[in-house]
């Protein structure tokens, strides 16, 4: 079991760059079908010159890069925000740190702070979750 | 615009918490099998089961809608497939921003199983006045 401590970083990861695909197969599991993120008629239509990435699907993606590490059944709570857009053919980059570690019900509550960032260094998603670990 | 405040069924099926996982990329071993445990975010796809008088936000043009936040909160381990959860919704808060620009709805999901409240999730979305 790794021990973690106030501070500790998690490795950054860079994911391809996004796709409308990527955009439909969220849509399509989550069941948000908003045309903004996959019609180009749409978005035009609401002033985007094409469309835009849909914000859950990179959070979620940050949620999972978490989860991959401290476990999907150790989560408890995920908070997030959402920032700059972001657009087909961004490469978005995961990174996270912990802020907070202490006792809780006989193990230990992780607080744990993630960002999504664009190419260009922005904010697309910003969070906050924690993890209930043994 | 308001929830009925009526209840919908969220079964969780193993092939949609499948699908979900591929589109968010999660890759721990936890997410497979027959009692998969869901993703992190995987509530959203209640979308799927609630019926269109349950949603908050009919009304509104959803392409002139923006998501500002998003909670997720979890009582125990998150739920698994195989399970089915039962979904209450209602707008928890509405706000104008001071400019009178920025309108804000709040709407809060809370997902039982059986009586017990067992995850809930909270939206809040945006929309912008439009300049005339």
């Amino acid at each position: 079991m790794t021990s973690w401590a106030v501070g500790d970083e998690l490795l950054p990861r860079t994911d391809p760059p996004l796709t409308v695909t990527d955009f439909v197969r969220y849509q399509g599991a989550s069941g948000d079908m908003n045309p903004v993120h996959h019609d180009q008629q749409a978005a035009e239509a609401v002033g985007y010159d094409r469309p835009l990435a849909v914000g859950m699907l990179a959070a979620g993606r940050l949620a999972t890069y978490l989860t991959d590490v401290f476990g999907p059944r150790a989560v408890r709570t995920v908070e997030v925000r959402f920032s700059a857009s972001a657009w087909p053919g961004d490469a978005l980059t995961y990174s996270a740190r912990v802020v907070d570690v202490v006792a809780k019900d006989g193990g230990r509550e992780l607080t744990v702070e993630a960002v999504c960032t664009t190419p260009q260094g922005d904010v697309h998603v910003g969070g906050t979750a924690r993890f209930h670990l043994d | 615009m308001t929830g009925s405040g009526g209840a919908y069924r969220f079964p969780i099926e193993e092939g949609k918490v499948q699908e979900f996982v591929s589109a968010v990329g999660a890759r721990h071993p936890d997410h497979q099998g027959r009692d998969a445990v869901v993703p992190a975010t995987f509530l959203m796809a209640s979308a799927w089961w609630r019926p269109p008088e349950e949603f908050a936000l009919r009304g509104m043009d959803l392409t002139r809608v923006l998501h500002a936040s998003q909670e997720f909160t979890y009582i125990g381990e998150p739920p698994r497939a195989g399970t089915e959860l039962t979904v209450d919704t209602r707008i928890e808060r509405q706000w104008t921003s001071s400019s009178g620009e920025l309108h804000f709805t709040t709407v809060l999901d809370e997902f039982r199983d059986g009586h017990r409240v067992v995850a809930s999730a909270r939206m809040t979305v945006v929309i912008r006045e439009e300049a005339s």
